[in-house]
């Protein structure tokens, strides 16, 4: 059925509330062994999300029941659906919230999004990438997609957006006579970026020699570190997570409005914004996934909550009720160049296995693949093999921020960020 | 009961027998994958509940695929009007021949394989359940979890959020050929207990997951380990820094599935054997752990979230031995890397759903038991720690480091749990270091199916690992 047809069997029924979203995605992949195919892949698929919301009967609380369908789906099976979804929104009845009204929502661009000329781009692309004998691409995935996305609510928002997504993943391998080594990489962008996926993969080129001959990463107890590629999104996202309306409600952030969140800090502090564009990102929309507009606003200044963002729901029981959900935003630069964050000793982590940020604990981790020891006296050694770990909570205290500033897909943050005291377990 | 097929697939099928045969007119290989997996998932917090239908991997759709002059090509979709197959045939042409127009635009060499053998076979596979995720009551199986997350709130000073979550899929895939016909239709269900505790700023969190291949009838055994989820996640609160070094470890089924996972399940999936992205081609029939060690891959290896009659290019699950003793035999592979290499498909050719590509994917990955008790592991070690419990994983097949984190360590000392615990634990190493310090294994082995995996940071599936508990030595930070 048609999300208009799904309309008029909702608006026949008893729920108090609804939301559809509708998304057809039609795309193009290519997939390289080297640079030759392996295959090539075309989709169009469409998928209809219901959500049914059930208001009790004190009109205290609400509850919702979602499900996913197909374009194909009979009649007949959505009234049982949207039945179903009633009586199950019934039974898991929270605090009562309300749906967002329309907003004065600017008009969505109507350009044609052309998956052919995007993929003719990213091919061209990985194929003037200039390989060594030693550095080279052993394999890389291109995802083109033309996204047409309409969210329709009962209580009168109607949008549709288009909009490219594109993904590249890449593996760069470099040998020499004794070994052979590999980086993996995603990158999440609207259409090809030419000039900074060339820069990006030549940057992961440079990588391969230093790794060949890297050294086993010694004991180095807790020290200084160094986050200078994509993983130091991860650090950020602990704010961003801290931010959300769910984390507050739920008791899992302590961020408070007006209060500063590091007062004992003796580094830079945080400043975070939302951003409704961001050039290059796959993330521009004009509204999110629920329908609600996006705003450029910020979210915390120099280490102070201002606003919280996040879905309706949580949003409502926050009293944050003109928010939305994050798509693109931007950390502001610090008070250090990148060269003075570079002055050892510091352990400068440019690859690692997985690194990761538990938004909730605040623990981080992740095994070194490639790292820089940046030594007092200027000399610098690549270190490969054991990990580092601590604590985000505690190393926000002296966290330094570099002035230049890089964009990974979604987000703006500076280019290098350095964090004291952190543990280094050696390899040795 | 028998699990039902999709009564959709059925009626679909003449109509995609149709598209097969007129491609099969002008290609050297056609075969399609057409699904339709239904779910419900129940999501219970002590203040946010929600019901959806939508699993890891509910879907409806129909991917076909294509080989001409050695290039293999794919066109998904569910958009389709099944009434009119002509229309479906002239835009799969359309599309594709769009793409080769583009491939010659900008000169692209094609990696030739040759046609996938078509052999005439028959087939229809269905498991047993005693619930169907789409049949289910779900007011009963709703009031279990607000149950289960109630009693969880109350059992300690520190909880802040108990979350009980059950979902359950049942899976309908269809393959055919020109020359084959094969359906199965089966239901596996997960469940979660999580406890997030807080005590003066700081938060932890535990958790106990449940899988099985059955249906939402696996939900009863969730209420029993509420209190020691509880427990278990406040003894966090407590836990202390781990001090960096090498230690004498014993590691739990969990912790051991988790290594089985990524050292030698990534590390011989042999899509990457055709891409000399793995180690392990170079290491056949060679030692890669002590002669402790034996590991198996397969969906018939154990019955969990993953064990199919075949998988998603057709081929009959199977059961590999990947490592006999130490010695690495044989990897696992999916239809046309084996192509590729000359060898014969295992069975784990996997898509995350049909509009995704098949790539070569683990099932159940589980180390063989041993001889040794766990208490009789543990008495054995001097200063060492027991392992438990496992947050993620990931592996690096060219050069054969792992990581893993692990939720927390259990200090022993001259044999015995001291009660001190570690948190969190992250382990690094070399694989053949690792499983050659391997020198006793349990008696005992569980297998578990609550998480997916993903290919590099994509192509999410449902995958199930385990084995006995391990001595070994690991670099724990």
């Amino acid at each position: 059925m048609k999300a208009d047809e799904i309309v008029k069997i909702l608006k026949e029924s008893e729920a108090s509330f609804w939301r559809i979203t509708d998304t057809r995605t039609r795309g193009w992949e290519f997939y390289f062994i080297r640079h030759s195919l392996d295959q090539n892949r075309s989709k169009d698929i469409e998928n209809i999300t219901v959500t049914v919301f059930v208001k009790s009967e004190d009109g205290k609380g609400m509850g919702s029941a979602t499900a996913e369908m197909g374009p194909d789906e009979s009649e007949e099976y959505v009234r049982l659906t949207v039945k179903d979804l009633i009586f199950q929104a019934g039974l898991v009845t929270d605090d009562y919230y309300e749906l967002k009204s329309p907003e004065d929502i600017p008009a969505p661009g109507d350009e044609d999004i052309d998956i052919n000329k995007i993929s003719s781009d990213f091919i061209n692309t990985m194929k003037d990438i200039p390989e060594t004998e030693v550095t080279f691409m052993n394999s890389y995935e291109i995802f083109v997609n033309s996204v047409v996305r309409r969210i329709i609510t009962s209580t009168g928002i109607d949008v549709t957006e288009k909009y490219p997504v594109s993904l590249l993943e890449t593996v760069v391998n470099a040998k020499d006579k004794d070994h052979e080594i590999e980086f993996y990489k995603l990158y999440d962008s609207g259409t090809c970026g030419k000039k900074e996926l060339q820069s990006d993969i030549l940057k992961t080129f440079k990588y391969g020699p230093d790794r060949l001959k890297a050294t086993k990463l010694p004991n180095l107890g807790k020290m200084d570190v160094v986050f200078s590629s994509e993983d130091a999104l991860r650090i950020y996202e602990f704010f961003k997570d801290g931010l959300d309306t769910s984390f507050k409600y739920m008791k899992y952030s302590s961020f408070e409005k007006g209060k500063d969140i590091a007062p004992e800090s003796t580094g830079d502090k945080v400043t975070l914004k939302t951003l409704r564009y961001l050039e290059g990102s796959s993330q521009n929309r004009i509204t999110d996934s629920e329908g609600s507009l996006i705003k450029d606003e910020v979210l915390m200044e120099a280490g102070v909550p201002e606003a919280f963002h996040g879905a309706t729901k949580f949003s409502y029981y926050m009293g944050e009720k003109n928010t939305f959900i994050i798509g693109n935003y931007e950390v502001s630069g610090g008070s250090y160049t990148g060269q003075q964050l570079l002055k050892g000793p510091v352990l400068e982590c440019v690859f690692f296995s997985d690194f990761q940020v538990d938004t909730l604990t605040g623990d981080l981790f992740g095994e070194i693949r490639l790292a820089y020891l940046h030594n007092e006296d200027g000399t610098v050694k690549s270190v490969t093999g054991g990990s580092i770990s601590g604590n985000v909570k505690e190393l926000m205290n002296d966290m330094k921020m570099s002035t230049e500033r890089v964009r990974y897909d979604n987000a703006l943050i500076p280019e290098y960020t350095r964090l004291a005291g952190v543990t280094v377990t050696g390899a040795e | 009961m028998k699990v039902p097929f999709s009564e959709y697939l059925t009626a679909l099928a003449p109509a995609v027998k149709e598209v097969i045969n007129d491609l099969a007119s002008d290609h050297d290989y056609v075969s399609a994958l057409a699904t339709d997996s239904k779910g419900l998932v129940i999501r219970i917090g002590s203040r946010s509940r929600s019901i959806s239908n939508k699993t890891m991997t509910t879907e409806r759709g129909v991917v076909f695929r294509v080989c001409k002059d050695k290039k293999y090509a794919e066109y998904a979709v569910n958009t389709a009007d099944w009434s009119d197959t002509k229309q479906i045939i002239k835009n799969i042409r359309d599309e594709l021949n769009a793409q080769d127009k583009l491939l010659k635009e900008t000169k692209t060499v094609i990696y030739e394989t040759g046609a996938l053998d078509d052999e005439k076979r028959e087939f229809f596979g269905q498991r047993d359940a005693e619930i169907l995720p789409e049949k289910a009551d779900v007011r009963a199986l709703t009031e279990k979890l607000i149950a289960v997350s109630n009693k969880g709130m109350k059992a300690g000073p520190d909880v802040i959020e108990c979350i009980a979550r059950g979902q359950s899929t049942h899976i309908s895939k269809m393959f055919l050929t020109p020359e084959s016909d094969l359906r199965q239709s089966y239901v596996y269900s997960e469940g979660m207990v999580a406890a997030v505790v807080s005590r003066d700023g700081r938060i932890r969190e535990d958790y106990k997951s449940f899988s099985g291949l059955c249906g939402p009838e696996l939900f009863d055994e969730m209420e029993g380990s509420v209190e020691k989820v509880v427990s278990d996640a406040e003894e966090l609160l407590d836990a202390e820094s781990i001090e960096p070094g090498e230690y004498e470890i014993v590691t739990s089924p969990e912790v051991t599935g988790l290594i089985a996972h990524e050292a030698f399940g990534h590390g011989v999936e042999m899509d990457m054997f055709v891409k000399h992205r793995a180690l392990g081609a170079e290491y056949i029939n060679k030692r890669v752990a002590s002669d402790q060690v034996t590991m198996h891959e397969g969906a018939n290896c154990a019955e969990d979230v993953t064990s199919y009659f075949f998988d998603d290019e057709g081929v009959p699950a199977g059961d590999v031995t990947e490592i006999d003793k130490g010695i690495l035999r044989s990897g696992i592979c999916d239809a046309l890397a084996a192509k590729r290499l000359g060898v014969k498909p295992t069975g784990n050719g996997k898509r995350e759903n049909f509009s995704h590509k098949v790539y070569t994917r683990m099932t159940n990955t589980v180390f063989d038991s041993g001889e040794y008790t766990k208490e009789e592991m543990i008495s054995s070690i001097k200063y060492g720690y027991l392992l438990e419990g496992m947050q993620s994983g990931m592996e690096d097949p060219k050069h054969w480091g792992i990581q893993c984190i692990i939720q927390k360590g259990r200090e022993i000392k001259d044999g015995k749990l001291t009660g001190r615990v570690v948190s969190p634990v992250i382990m690094t190493g070399y694989v053949p270091d690792l499983l050659g310090n391997i020198t006793m294994c349990s008696k005992d082995r569980e297998i578990f199916g609550s998480g997916g995996c993903g290919k590099g940071h994509k192509e999410w599936v449902k995958v199930a690992d385990g084995g006995p508990y391990l001595k070994t030595k690991a670099r724990l930070g």
